[in-house]
Parts: structure tokens; C-alpha cells; sequence
């Protein structure tokens, strides 16, 4: 049998082979070349890690894989008609690509991430990454109304669609959101727009916030961002506000704080927040539920980014070695859908 | 039925637990899909999970298909009996088992009714968003099993958007606890995936529900248009215009005759081609930035009115009658046959125009009462079930309805499921690989395909599959 690497090369053509450290990197050019891949791995019973720009490969325990297949190169947008409210974009588009042509139609995409300019469509769905707008606009996964992937044996599948209400046929794509690859590649997506408000501003506030967070929590803000960040000696909580003029300006009145940046200045600022806070590699998922905040911070080390809520933090750090035994039924549905286990399986 | 399993049976549920009685059991015959019916062999009514689970381990070792119910009021056959089946109900499951104000979450059992839930944390300054028109009366674990909608659902989402956990018993009997109030799944999002399954993965026997803040205005607004027409474009323009008012609804003049001749008398003026039923919510500020974009875009769409509800008892009255529209259209015909599907929210005024057209080529009289802001389409056919004739011209009209909406790029259900109303459609909009993986999927929870046979995914389909 030939070694991985060669097989590839025959497939795609060396141009198309790079690395990822010791691994062969075989990035397709368009989705037959990628469905030819997984035949190819199917028929030689080869071990796939599949990625977008590989940011978020540390979020998952290690895999063992003979190569990983990128999708970065299926990128654009398929339909985006303003007037529904509904993007469907292939997995390699980056999310700030997504988010400059829905803001320009004053929409509002998310999730908001950190480092949206490496952030693929098909990674953040994969890796379930929920934004710093979570509190207001709920996980990713919600906001997902439909997919196609490619299954581990390069089946092309769909399901829901590109309406913002659908309850036709399983949400399959719901098995597939935070799935991390290991029951398909994620080929092209429909996410669900909001609006984009007329007036944005940032504030940044030293310490913990909790008035902010109880304000929030009650309704009497309702921010588009709100997150905490560790700074050396504790937390800052970033904020970006948003709302028709007047509603906007209530909630400073009502914080008793003027607003540092507005407009595009507190955009930048907000992705600057998400860039200095969110772990880069390993990443550890810490959740409780709002009332155990405290004790949650306090276990906190590290750089980290902490999202209200039903709170979820992502601490820098491998995940502990004592991983939660996988779900029997994870496995049987991962067994169903990847009967062959081309696809690398979660740590 | 083995004498054997039902003895088991008997002694997990005790004799008020078990339905035998032919007669009792007819009521069970059929959900809102009334034309479909068939008698389950028996009915178990479990108090709890374990009750649940001891009664599903007897049916499995037996090999008994299973359908289960919360009050039937679904209108696609989700909860219709197979033959030689056994019936799980949800309706002695009706406790609220913890509500965490602090947390604003609800942990209930599945046949608590969707609107005691709201009631039970109303002191609070909470509500459960959700809220389907039926909702004083379905259940909360069917509104899961259907990932239900409402006129609410338009800002908050569907159910799906509001479980945080379940305890889920398989196929097999055993308990997936999976209650835990979690922000993101812990392993594959098995909740996410169970909720919308239509009862085919097993039975939620409790739910971990988000509560949400009651908000401190709301404000109900009626639009009135000379024509269906003006209305529905009114609601695309609304979309467009980046609207968020937390309901966009639209009634058409027949309905409101219906349900201005009905008890509900809500108080929509009889001479309206349509109403558009708007809701606004937030803090003040917020109601008045939205009212500002929606109140020039209406006048513009030719609405010869535009009034907020007066008060709170009216805003009551005006969502009493659009809840209570199905049932007001009992006094059209004896029966009613509630389309269901969504199209893209551009195409309003063409669709609704195409499916009356529909309905009028084929001599049936529809009216319209729908969550236009979703895109969601319910074109309401009456007829009489015992005119077999009119029944396969209203079944024609439903087909030709949803062949409509998917050529305009439209989806077969946005809120009732699937079942056994449009199984056939199912392969109109998935290839024989897409219902191939979602049985594959199914089979990975239910190998047998005991829970809810013949229901969502064509049967085709599945032999496929296994072969």
C-alpha cells in the first residue's frame, strides 16, 4: 500500500498536498475533488481529520488521523437575498468575510469570534463555537437552519434549508453542529441574519462587572456583546451596546457611563476584546449556570474568555486527561453515519 | 396482546395506569389529523420516568411498536396509533418538578400543558415563550417531540430554542438523563437533535425548559387592509425594512368572520380584507423605535387603519381570537384541514394568491390565518370527512399546496411536523441519501423502528437503508 501522502498526490496533484505538522494536508479545490478524497480514504481505509483553518484543532482532545483535508478552498457565498434574512455560504468562507457583506445590509451575523479572518464557516459550525453575542442571540447552533456535508463515504447529504422557520425531516444539522468532523464535512451552510442596529457603542469596564451582568440579566441593557476577559490582577468586562438611537442612548444613561468608542471604532474594539481574551490552542470548556459566576471566575487561570448566561468560559489549557466517557450513543450514531470511521473521532 | 406482557404492565401502572376497554380507547384512535385512525391495542398512562422506563424494557423484550401522546393535538398524525401498537401517554405526567427563578429555568414533566407552565411562573415576571395556538391545551413534551411553534415564535424561535435538557427513555427502556441545563452540548447535541423528531427516538419524560423575562411593554397593534394582498406584501416590506416585533401574524377576512360570529368575538372589524396582528415588546424605547419603522411602512401598504390594542384586556381578546381561529372556522364546515408550510418570506403575496387559487380550482372554500413574519403558511381548508369525495379534493389541494411552495423554495412544514400527512412529500424535497442518513441516524437510537413506525420517513427510504 502506498503511504498517504502519494495517494493524495495522485488524487489532487502535489500542488494540493501541503502539511500540518507530521500530517499530509490535502486541500481540494471544490466539493467532487473533496468527495473523491473521503472514496479514496474509504477505499484505503484511511483515518481523516477534517479542518477549516485548523484554529480550533486544539478545542478537541488529540486524533489520530492518516491526513487532514481542509476546506478553506470551497469558499464564497451561494445566496444571500437581503430581504429574507438568510446567508448560505460554502465552509471555507471566513466569517469576517460573511460578516462585511451582511453588515453593509444591516445585518447582524452570529456568532461574534474572535479572529473571524481565520475563522471558516464550516470550522466554527463544526467546533460549535458560540459568540461573545451569545447572551443575546443564543448559540450557534440555533441560528443554523440547514446544511450540506459530505458524509465519511463522500455521500453528499442535506437537511433543513434556507428558511428561517422548518421543522421538515430531522435536524440532522444538529448532530453536525459541534460534531468537530467526526460524522461529516460540513460542505455549505444557511445561517439565520438579525438586524444590524443603528447606533453601536463600546465600553470596556475594569473589574467583574456584575452590575452590568445583573443589568443584562434583567433586561434593563440589552447588549449585543457582553463578555468577560482575565486581565492580570482580575477581569474586564467588554460591552458593546446597540439599538436604535434612543435605546441606546438610555442604557449609558442608565449605566451611568459614556460610551468610549461608537460606530465602526466599537466594532473594532469588540473583535479586539475577542482577540486578546480568546484562548489561542488548547481550550478548556467550563460551564455553570448564571448564579455560580463567582466560583466559576475564581477557579479561572490563565487568558479567558467568559461569556454570561448559562455561563461558558474558554480557559487556556489542554482539557484534563479524565475526559468524560464518550456517550454510548454518541458512538452508535457516529457508527451509523461514518460506518467505516473515515472520519477522525473526537479525542 | 400476550396475556404475559400485559400482566407486567399491569403491575408497573396498576389498573388506572393501563387503558383496555375498547370503548376507552377510541378517544386515543387519532390526533387533529382526523381523517387518519386507528385503535391502539392498549394505552398505558405511566406517572413518572421509571414507570416509563419499566413498561418500554416489557415492550422491547416483546418487540411492541410504540407511538406516544401528550393531548393529540397535533395536526400532522405524529401521535396516530399503528396497528397492533401500544399508546404511551404523558397525561398523568403533568408536574412542574422545579422552577429556578434565579436561573430562569423550569424542570417539568412532559404532560404539564403548555400554557401552565407560563401561568405557574407568571408571579415571577417570567413566561415560556413558545406558544402554539392549541396551547391550553398540548403538551409540553409534545411540543418537544414537534419542536412546536407560535405567533411568538417569530422573535423567540420554536421550542428548540427554549430545552435546555431532557430525560429522554429509549427505545430499549433505558434513562438518557440529559437534564442538566447546559450552553452547549457535552458530546453530540442529543437534545437538539431529539426535539423535532416527531416521537421516533424514544420518550422525553422531563424537560428543562428556558424561561424567559416577561417584558416591561408590550404592545399589540392591528393593521387593517382592504386586501390579502396589501397585507402580505405589508409583511415583506416589514422583513425588509429589519422589523423585530416579537409576532407578525396575519388573518384573512373569512377567518375573521368566523371568529367574529364565534364566543370569542374578539373585536376584528368585519369590514378588513385582512388584519395584520402586530406585537411589539422591549422597554419602552425600544416598542417606540419599532413602532416608529412599522407605522409609516403599514400607512404605505394602503392600511385604511392602524390602532394599538387599548388596553390590556383587549390585547387578551384580539390574541383569544387568533389562537381560537381553528376552532372558529368549525362553524364553516364540520371539518378542518390545516395546511402547513413556508416559503420564503419575499414570495408572501404570491404564495398565499397560488394556494387559494388551489383551493378555488377545486371548488373547496380556505381561509387564511398564518405567521406571515416566519414565512409560515396555514391555508385552512374546510370540508366534511364523510364526503369521501371533497376529502381527496381537499388531499389533492394539500399536495398541489406544497408542491407550490417548495418549487417557490419553500419547505413542507414550519411548525406541525411531518407524521403521516406528508410522508409521501418527504422524497419531493430529499434525495433517497438524505433519508438514508436520517434513518441511519433514527437506527442508531431505535434499531427496530419500533417508536413511531411509518411516520417522517418514507419506509422506502429506510429498506434502503438496511439493504
Amino acid at each position: 500500500m502506498s503511504d498517504p501522502r502519494t495517494l493524495l498526490e495522485r488524487e489532487i496533484g502535489a500542488a494540493q498536498v501541503s502539511s500540518l505538522g507530521a500530517l499530509p494536508l490535502a486541500e481540494p479545490r471544490d466539493e467532487e475533488q473533496l468527495c473523491a478524497l473521503l472514496r479514496l480514504a474509504t477505499r484505503e481505509h484511511l483515518c481523516v481529520l477534517p479542518l477549516g483553518f485548523g484554529t480550533k484543532l486544539a478545542w478537541r482532545a488529540s486524533s489520530v488521523a492518516d491526513f487532514a483535508l481542509t476546506t478553506r478552498a470551497l469558499s464564497g457565498i451561494v445566496e444571500y437575498e437581503p430581504d429574507e434574512g438568510v446567508i448560505t455560504a460554502r465552509a471555507g468562507t471566513t466569517l469576517a468575510h460573511l460578516r462585511a457583506r451582511t453588515a453593509a445590509e444591516r445585518h447582524w451575523l452570529t456568532p461574534f469570534v474572535a479572529r473571524e479572518e481565520r475563522t471558516s464557516l464550516g470550522g466554527a459550525i463544526s467546533a460549535g463555537q458560540s459568540g461573545l453575542d451569545r447572551l443575546r442571540f443564543g448559540p450557534l447552533r440555533h441560528h443554523v437552519l440547514g446544511l450540506r456535508v459530505a458524509l465519511g463515504d463522500g455521500t453528499v447529504v442535506k437537511s433543513g434549508g434556507r428558511l428561517v422557520k422548518n421543522v421538515t425531516g430531522y435536524d440532522m444539522h444538529r448532530l453536525y453542529t459541534g460534531a468537530h468532523g467526526s460524522l461529516c464535512v460540513v460542505l455549505e451552510a444557511s445561517l439565520r441574519l438579525f438586524s444590524a442596529p443603528r447606533r453601536y457603542a463600546w465600553l470596556q469596564v475594569p473589574g467583574e462587572g456584575r452590575e452590568w451582568l445583573e443589568a443584562a440579566w434583567r433586561g434593563a441593557i440589552r447588549p449585543l456583546i457582553l463578555a468577560l476577559g482575565r486581565v492580570e490582577n482580575g477581569w474586564e468586562l467588554g460591552v458593546l451596546l446597540g439599538g436604535a438611537e434612543e435605546v441606546v442612548a438610555e442604557e449609558l444613561a442608565l449605566v451611568q457611563h459614556a460610551a468610549t468608542l461608537e460606530g465602526e471604532a466599537a466594532l473594532t474594539a469588540a473583535r479586539t476584546f475577542a482577540n486578546t481574551h480568546t484562548p489561542e490552542g488548547a481550550c478548556t470548556r467550563l460551564e455553570c449556570l448564571p448564579t455560580g459566576l463567582g466560583e466559576l471566575l475564581s477557579r479561572a487561570r490563565g487568558r479567558c474568555l467568559v461569556l454570561p448566561g448559562v455561563v461558558t468560559a474558554q480557559i487556556e489549557g489542554a482539557p484534563p486527561a479524565a475526559e468524560r466517557p464518550q456517550r454510548t450513543l454518541d458512538r452508535r450514531i457516529k457508527q451509523a453515519l461514518d460506518p467505516h470511521g473515515v472520519l477522525a473521532e473526537v479525542g | 396482546m400476550d396475556p404475559g406482557l400485559l400482566r407486567g404492565l399491569r403491575e408497573i401502572l396498576g389498573e388506572a395506569g393501563l387503558v383496555e376497554r375498547r370503548n376507552q380507547r377510541v378517544p386515543y384512535e387519532c390526533d387533529g389529523l382526523a381523517f387518519a385512525r386507528q385503535l391502539p391495542e392498549l394505552v398505558l398512562l405511566p406517572r413518572n420516568t421509571d414507570e416509563t422506563a419499566r413498561c418500554m424494557r416489557l415492550l422491547d423484550e416483546a418487540h411492541v411498536p410504540i407511538v406516544a401522546r401528550g393531548a393529540g393535538t397535533g395536526l400532522s398524525g405524529g401521535a396516530t396509533p399503528v396497528e397492533h401498537g401500544v399508546l404511551i401517554g404523558t397525561s398523568r405526567m403533568r408536574a412542574i418538578l422545579e422552577i429556578d427563578e434565579r436561573n430562569r429555568f423550569a424542570r417539568v414533566q412532559a404532560g404539564v400543558v403548555n400554557v401552565d407552565l407560563s401561568h405557574a411562573v407568571e408571579q415571577l415576571g417570567l413566561f415560556y415563550a413558545p406558544d402554539p395556538s392549541s396551547q391550553k391545551a398540548c403538551t409540553l413534551g409534545g411540543n418537544v417531540a414537534e419542536n412546536s411553534g407560535g405567533p411568538h415564535c417569530f422573535r423567540h424561535g420554536t421550542t428548540t430554542r427554549h430545552v435546555l435538557g431532557l430525560v429522554i427513555v429509549t427505545p430499549q427502556g433505558e434513562v438518557l438523563d440529559l437534564s442538566k441545563a447546559r450552553a452547549e452540548p457535552e458530546g453530540l447535541d442529543l437534545v437538539g437533535f431529539f426535539t423535532g423528531s416527531e416521537g421516533m427516538l424514544g420518550v422525553a419524560t422531563e424537560l428543562t425548559l428556558r424561561l424567559t423575562q416577561t417584558p416591561p411593554v408590550v404592545e399589540t397593534w392591528l393593521a387593517l387592509f382592504r386586501e390579502l394582498d396589501e397585507a402580505c406584501e405589508c409583511v415583506s416590506d416589514l422583513i425588509r425594512a429589519r422589523a423585530e416585533p416579537s409576532a407578525i401574524e396575519i388573518l384573512d377576512q373569512l377567518t375573521i368572520e368566523a371568529v367574529e360570529a364565534s364566543v370569542l368575538r374578539a373585536g376584528y372589524p368585519k369590514e378588513a380584507g385582512a388584519v395584520l396582528l402586530l406585537e411589539l415588546e422591549g422597554r419602552e424605547s425600544e416598542v417606540a423605535a419599532q413602532a416608529r419603522i412599522l407605522e409609516p411602512l403599514v400607512r404605505a401598504r394602503g392600511a385604511f387603519e392602524l390602532r394599538r390594542a387599548r388596553d390590556p384586556a383587549e390585547r387578551t381578546r384580539l390574541w383569544a381570537g387568533r389562537k381560537g381561529a381553528y376552532g372558529a372556522m368549525g362553524r364553516v364546515a364540520p371539518d378542518l384541514y390545516v395546511c402547513d408550510a413556508v416559503v420564503p418570506r419575499r414570495k408572501l403575496r404570491e404564495l398565499v394568491r397560488e394556494t387559494t387559487a388551489i383551493c378555488e380550482a377545486r371548488g373547496l372554500k380556505v381561509a387564511n390565518v398564518f405567521h406571515a413574519g416566519d414565512g409560515n403558511l396555514h391555508p385552512n381548508i374546510s370540508y366534511d370527512r364523510r364526503d369521501k369525495e371533497e376529502l381527496a379534493r381537499v388531499l389533492d389541494a394539500g399536495d398541489a399546496i406544497l408542491k407550490a411552495c417548495l418549487a417557490a423554495g419553500g419547505t413542507l412544514s414550519g411548525e406541525h411536523g411531518i407524521g403521516l400527512e406528508k410522508i409521501g412529500a418527504m422524497e419531493w424535497l430529499f434525495t433517497r441519501e438524505d433519508l438514508a442518513a436520517m434513518c441511519r441516524a433514527r437506527e442508531a437510537w431505535d434499531p427496530e423502528c419500533r417508536m413511531n413506525p411509518g411516520k417522517l420517513i418514507p419506509m422506502r427510504a429506510c429498506m434502503e437503508t438496511r439493504t
